[in-house]
């Protein structure tokens, strides 16, 4: 056995990820809610460390970090609490009731259309799964470059993020949704030009409610002046739109962008999820063509730990509150929804798609393909993998071909896995795959979303939709 | 030549696209019945005089490249967002959040404007010759903020870059993250060339400026305020 001296262990993870038998466990990962064991007096997952008195081991760095420093926590990537999610549903196989549909030798329909509501030129794009906006500044201009290549080989959308918009994205990417986000780093008038689709940002699922973050370490002379920042400063960037403080004055935004954009181009808001019924009413209200909700589980570049873990709404139930705010405005067909946060394989995306999404946006799972490892450093930008990272001689580390290769064989891996499935229901085409074809596995997850437990027609909480 | 433009039956989109057919050959516009209407000059680029006869509504300008334009009233909230050049000369008062992350330009308002005036303003200018309300420059990466009248609390918060530029004593209190300093040779030249050009007769001498405090930025999170109190014996 191995003994950790805890004194000298810096917790750099390095010994975890060269274990052949992996027979080492990451902490973080491992002890995914320490302030709750610590409340439960360590009656948490078996595995977690605890210390004498009950407290996670976790808990007790934090303290001793908080203690030492007078700051609260930063950290990069999403939640590590254990929420509902979309594991909590499963969807029910085609029998004698209905038909599958050949799995191997059918076609399916995996093209998808978003933001056709008023826009004349909807955004198409190949599969349902595209890339979430992770800035320039977060990851490094060979990771961006690498994600647009990849995405670009399946057909689907690149989304800028906050940093900026690299010419190399756009010259690569099949599609490319430009944001428009509060700080408006790198924003001008060409990058709506540049546009097949934008997105107006409200707030990210990771921490909703707060601003971007950029910590020195990834704030280089490049980036800063990328964004026109000083360089070397911790950002935390603009919290709100400077010309949009309210949903009235976001109705004659639109009207702006609309012309600017001469009606062509979909314009889409983004929402990290929080009052999901609520803001999905008033993006819908205000004239969106389409709506992304973050869900709780989504990643981040950096941001405070407690915003992390303990702000938002996991995805799961989000995206029924999105559906449930569209049809009771009659809109449901008219708005795209699309979903992010935690949404990792086809399997998530069939069920997101059957909760009544018509698309979803993968960050962390294309960081994954591209070898991070989700160390929950990425704030610290020393990514030995040249992806959360600005150093020259990391970023050489990413063979950017190779990542692209990668992505795009993950996004073809999950669009293969989402058709399995969708055959596997009878449907040929994967935005047939409806709620009926959910069962909930879970108590909380049939009481967040709606569907009926396992094994039953019944819901105890509130209804959603079929089964109403 | 001058061509009249009556904004009574004609919708923004088509004014807009009317006046970017006409910008570029330097010729006159001028908009009667605005009516506060939003969005007027939006995403117009190249040389052309417009005088709004009146008021407009948000967005006055956002986006404009290269007109002069001029507004006999006011104009209401976030004229000259992402502005990129040419000029906005408002006659009277300016809503709140004027020139939005404005990129280059002028904007000249005559009268006050409200808070957050150059939210986020990444180049040009922007000069008031009234008041202004609270967070004048928040969160400013560049460009240059004049200010001739009173400004509210919070001037300069969070700035990142550029300068405020504002008379003696006319500050009800700067926000963190900038200093206060006397002003730089070129921008003494600047500001004296600045005020003969709108005939606003003040002399740089009168001014001081804020610009952004190097290195890492503070946060307003938690801080205690200690009352001295009688400790019980
Ligand atoms: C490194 C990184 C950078 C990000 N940067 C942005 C950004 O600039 N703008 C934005 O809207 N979301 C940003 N996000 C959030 C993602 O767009 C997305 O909402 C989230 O990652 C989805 O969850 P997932 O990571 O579980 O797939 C970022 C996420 C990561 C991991
Ligand atoms: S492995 Fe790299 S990209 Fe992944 S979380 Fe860690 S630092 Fe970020």
């Amino acid at each position: 056995m191995v003994i950790c001296d805890a004194s000298a262990c810096t917790d750099c993870a390095k010994c975890i990820k060269v274990c052949p038998p992996n027979a080492l466990r990451f902490p973080g990962a491992v002890e995914a809610a320490p302030h709750m064991l610590a409340a439960s007096n360590g009656s948490g997952p078996s595995g977690a460390r605890l210390t004498g008195g009950g407290w996670a081991s976790a808990t007790v760095r934090e303290i001793q970090e908080k203690a030492r420093t007078g700051k609260h926590i930063v950290r990069g990537c999403g939640t590590t609490r254990r929420l509902p999610t979309l594991d909590d549903l499963v969807l029910l196989p085609a029998g004698l009731s209905r038909m599958p549909v050949d799995t191997y030798r059918e076609a399916a329909v995996t093209r998808t259309v978003l933001g056709a509501r008023f826009a004349s030129r909807p955004l198409v794009i190949e599969t349902p799964i595209m890339v979430a906006p992770m800035s320039y500044g977060a990851i490094s201009r060979e990771a961006k470059l690498a994600l647009a290549m990849g995405s670009a080989r399946v057909g689907t959308a690149m989304n800028n993020g906050e940093g900026g918009l690299l010419p190399e994205e756009v010259e690569h990417s099949y599609r490319q949704i430009v944001q428009v986000c509060p700080s408006r780093f790198g924003f001008s008038l060409r990058n709506l030009e540049l546009a097949d689709a934008v997105e107006i940002v409200f707030g990210i699922g990771a921490k909703p409610g707060l601003s971007g973050h950029l910590m020195a370490e990834k704030m280089t002379a490049e980036i800063a002046a990328f964004r026109g920042l000083p360089p070397g400063i911790d950002l935390a960037s603009h919290p709100r739109h400077g010309d949009i403080f309210g949903a009235d004055d976001l109705m004659v935004k639109l009207q702006e962008l609309r012309q600017i954009t001469r009606g062509a181009k979909p314009i889409f808001l983004k929402v990290g999820a929080g009052r999901v019924y609520e803001d999905v009413k008033i993006a819908a209200k205000v004239g969106v063509d389409g709506i992304t909700i973050d869900g709780m589980q989504g990643g981040t570049g950096a941001g405070p730990v407690i915003a992390i873990d303990h702000l938002g709404m996991p995805t799961l139930a989000a995206i029924v509150q999105a559906t449930r705010a569209l049809e009771d405005m009659g809109l449901k067909d008219e708005v795209s929804l699309m979903v992010s946060g935690g949404i990792r394989d086809g399997a998530d995306v069939a069920k997101a798609l059957a909760l009544g999404a018509d698309a979803v946006l993968i960050g962390t799972g294309a960081m994954v393909a591209m070898g991070c490892t989700v160390c929950l450093e990425c704030h610290k930008g020393e990514c030995e993998f040249g992806i959360g990272t600005q150093k020259p001689e990391l970023r050489e580390r990413l063979n950017v071909k190779l990542a692209a290769h990668r992505v795009a064989n993950y996004f073809t891996a999950m669009t293969n896995e989402l058709v399995i499935l969708a055959k596997a229901c009878g449907k040929r085409d994967v935005h047939n795959l409806e709620r009926e074809d959910l069962r909930a596995v879970s108590l909380e997850a049939c009481a967040m979303t709606g569907v009926p437990f396992l094994g039953t027609d019944y819901t105890f909480t509130q209804p959603f939709g079929f089964f109403g | 030549m001058v061509e009249e433009l009556d904004l009574e039956g004609l919708s923004e989109a088509a004014l807009n696209e009317r006046l970017q057919a006409l910008a570029g050959r330097g010729g006159q516009v001028v908009l009667h019945n605005t009516r506060a209407r939003h969005n007027l000059v939006v995403n117009v680029s190249g040389e052309l005089d417009v005088a709004i006869q009146g008021s407009a509504g948000f967005y006055c300008c956002g986006f404009m490249n290269g007109p002069r334009v001029t507004v006999t009233g006011n104009v209401g909230w976030y004229a000259a967002d992402n502005m990129l050049g040419g000029s906005l000369t408002v006659g009277n008062n300016a809503g709140s959040n004027l020139a939005p992350s404005m990129i280059g330009g002028l904007v000249l308002v005559h009268g006050s404007a409200g808070s957050r005036v150059g939210y986020g303003l990444k180049g040009g200018t922007v000069v008031v010759i009234g008041n202004v309300g609270m967070l004048t420059g928040q969160q400013m990466l560049g460009g240059r903020i004049v200010l001739l009248g009173a400004a509210g609390p919070g001037t300069g918060e969070s700035m990142y870059g550029g300068a405020i530029f504002y008379r003696h004593g006319a500050l009800a209190a700067s926000g963190t993250n900038n200093r206060a300093r006397g002003l730089e040779p070129d921008e003494t030249g600047w500001l004296a060339a600045l005020l003969a050009e709108h005939n606003l007769p003040l002399n740089p001498d009168e001014f001081e400026c804020l610009a952004p405090t190097p290195g890492k930025q503070k946060y307003h999170l938690f801080k205690p305020r200690l009352d001295a109190r009688e400790k019980a014996v």
